[in-house]
């Protein structure tokens, strides 16, 4: 069998208590109740376009189960040999990140397909999250596409400006910041709308606001913007 | 009296296999038992489905072949089987020693799977009807039973609910559901552990072997060959074996002839797509399995939407149920709309008119332009009925807005092209099929 080669590490603001779902209010309801174990499915498939929370998500769980979860990030695993998956199903949660990378794959292909069976004997989860939606994945095997198809499927939705300037304000308020609405917004016109950025972005600035000494205002948000430049 | 296989029976079927196809012959000829006594035949089916179609279709031809052997022979067709003790093995194969400790076998049934809870429509039922042969005369019916068709559409369930009625039955039973991957996994851990040997006496020792999705052994030749051998010593102890497929064994690349010759020796049955009626008898059943109010009219709704495939139709299902349990709110027809919003907006951009013209052209080789054309010699106008017809069950414009997509037709002509095509997918197999395929490719 296949081995973990390295240790996988998570975010360490990827928690639930820092997931801003905005219109995702159905998906994270039903994480919840899924890994609270008041509901069971073999296999949940979250989708979305990149940097729409679906990492966060999984990491979030794996988190919060600590050994009864695995994450399996495919972009840092997809060169490993497929077999190292299958001794996990024992697991009460399987989280494979970006599943779409597997598409295609047929070794991989072939040992999700074995794992998500015995998943179903052990009545684990695998909790997926892709790009694309099951059916439009490009995977070989019909059987997978279909198989994920019969269970939860959820879309994660864009954030609006609005969502996005909550989930910032939040994420600095987690980390002892006070992010001003003017500051939010001239970061939101002015940087790309991509979560992900914005708050790396967010971390630049705190490192820099505790070296000033300075509040995050819109006059230093623009120094900092302009040194990165 | 004679038990043993009649010889004039045995020289009907050699002429019958050169008139009859291959598929039709494995399906209706071969399972036939034969009784011969004196001057009477008896031909003993397995059950009144089988003397049906017969009866419809082949008992004239037998009875002219067997005269033409014998002309003294009268001819019985009947329900029945010839009593199995008589038999004589011939096995090359140890049967098992009763004083030998049989290894633990675990099931891997899922209880669910069951015939009540399995839906009945047309496009399944010769499959039901079959299993259930099989779970009543475990051994002695259909032996294999080969169960085919696309994904999703219930070949695991009823493969399962044969053994579980068999449990039932019979609760010492030694039965194993085994996925085909499983069972090569199984193989070469046995190989890779020196305990081969424990491999083959477990599953030789079985009275019914399940195994699921066989298209995976293709290409795997140790696996092939064990397999082989494992069919063999079951079949020849009388135990059962049913297997499944995404396609007609003789389809399978990569499977060795030996073995999809073998497939054949029992019965081989298709399970075809849920017609929208099943689809929604489907629904309402998993519904009311969990307790759950599902108003038909969403049931409709669900149905209408999602042709592909079964585990769709579930994977749907199961998402209204959740919204609806972590909401509190009741499923209406609006509910239900919101709450597969994602899914069907998804479905849509796969089934627009213009993918459905795209989709039927290069099915039959022609040109999108051909369609939309104004030839109407047969190998344009058909495929242009069924593209329209399509149209018309997967999308949700008007037949006037699919005539217009049609190279400005009347809707009227639309609404012809479909009924015409409904007409002849109950006569013209070929158009049937036709139809089928391209509505898989389109909600696949």
């Amino acid at each position: 069998m296949g081995q973990l080669g390295l240790p996988i590490k998570f975010d360490d603001y990827a928690v639930f208590e820092s997931y801003f779902p905005a219109s995702n209010q159905d998906v994270l309801k039903f994480l919840t109740e899924l890994i609270s174990e008041k509901y069971y499915s073999p296999s949940c498939w979250l989708w979305g376009v990149n940097s729409s929370g679906k990492s966060h998500l999984l990491q979030s769980v794996c988190q919060r189960l600590r050994g009864n979860a695995i994450y399996l990030p495919m972009d840092e695993l997809i060169n490993e040999d497929p077999s190292l998956l299958a001794d996990l199903a024992s697991r009460k949660f399987i989280c494979v990140d970006d599943i779409h990378l597997c598409a295609g794959k047929n070794h991989w292909e072939l040992a999700l397909f074995d794992l998500f069976n015995r998943l179903i004997e052990l009545q684990s989860t695998l909790l997926v999250s892709s790009l694309h939606a099951p059916k439009i994945n490009d995977f070989c095997l019909p059987d997978l596409t279909s198989r994920f198809s019969q269970y939860s499927v959820y879309k994660l939705k864009s954030m609006s400006d609005e969502d996005c300037k909550s989930a910032l304000q939040l994420r600095a308020n987690q980390r002892g910041l006070i992010l001003p609405d003017d500051t939010v917004n001239y970061m939101l016109t002015h940087k790309q709308r991509d979560m992900k950025i914005l708050y790396d972005f967010l971390d630049k600035l705190d490192t820099e606001s505790l070296a000033a000494k300075r509040k995050l205002t819109v006059p230093f948000l623009k120094s900092v913007m302009n040194d990165l430049d | 009296m004679s038990t043993e296989k009649s010889s004039t029976w045995l020289k009907c079927l050699k002429l019958l296999s050169g008139e009859i196809p291959e598929k039709q012959f494995n399906t209706w000829i071969r399972p036939i038992q034969s009784i011969e006594d004196h001057n009477l035949l008896r031909l003993l089916a397995p059950n009144e489905f089988v003397v049906q179609r017969l009866n419809d279709q082949y008992l004239s031809r037998i009875i002219e072949l067997i005269s033409d052997i014998n002309n003294e022979m009268r001819v019985n067709l009947e329900v029945g089987s010839r009593n199995s003790n008589s038999t004589k093995s011939h096995s090359p194969y140890k049967t098992q020693r009763s004083s030998e400790k049989l290894p633990i076998i675990q099931s891997r049934l899922n209880p669910g799977f069951t015939f009540d809870g399995f839906v009945e429509g047309k496009s399944n039922q010769l499959a039901r009807a079959a299993a259930m042969q099989v779970a009543e005369n475990i051994g002695t019916s259909y032996n294999p039973l080969f169960i085919y068709g696309g994904v999703g559409l219930g070949k695991t369930h009823l493969m399962q609910a044969v053994g579980n009625a068999l449990l039932t039955q019979k609760p010492n039973a030694r039965i194993s559901y085994v996925h085909s991957e499983r069972f090569v996994g199984d193989m070469v851990r046995g190989l890779q552990h020196n305990t081969i040997s424990d491999f083959k006496r477990s599953y030789r020792s079985l009275d019914a072997l399940l195994i699921d999705d066989i298209q995976f052994f293709a290409g795997k030749e140790r696996s092939q060959e064990e397999f082989f051998h494992t069919f063999n010593a079951l079949l020849e102890g009388q135990k059962q074996i049913i297997l499944t497929c995404d396609r007609y064994p003789k389809e399978v690349n990569g499977l060795e002839e030996r073995l999809k010759s073998r497939f054949g020796w029992g019965l081989t049955v298709a399970i075809e797509p849920p017609e929208l009626e099943t689809s929604v008898a489907i629904l309402m059943k998993k519904a009311s399995l969990e307790s759950i109010d599902l108003p038909e009219e969403v049931a409709f709704f669900i149905a209408k939407r999602i042709r592909s495939n079964v585990r769709e139709l579930e994977g749907a299902l199961r998402r209204v149920v959740a919204n609806s349990q972590f909401t509190g709110a009741d499923i209406t027809l609006e509910f239900a709309k919101d709450a597969l919003k994602d899914l069907l907006s998804l479905q849509e951009r796969l089934v627009s008119i213009e993918n459905i013209q795209k989709t039927v052209a290069d099915y039959f080789k022609l040109r999108v332009a051909d369609l939309l054309s104004k030839r109407r010699s047969r190998s344009v106008a058909r495929p242009r009925q069924i593209a329209m017809t399509l149209a018309k069950e997967l999308t949700n414009h008007s037949l006037p807005e699919i005539g217009d997509a049609f190279g400005g037709r009347d809707h009227t002509t639309v609404l012809h092209g479909y009924r015409r095509i409904l007409e002849l997918r109950e006569t013209e197999n070929r158009v049937n099929e036709d139809y089928l395929n391209l509505l898989r490719t389109l909600t696949g």
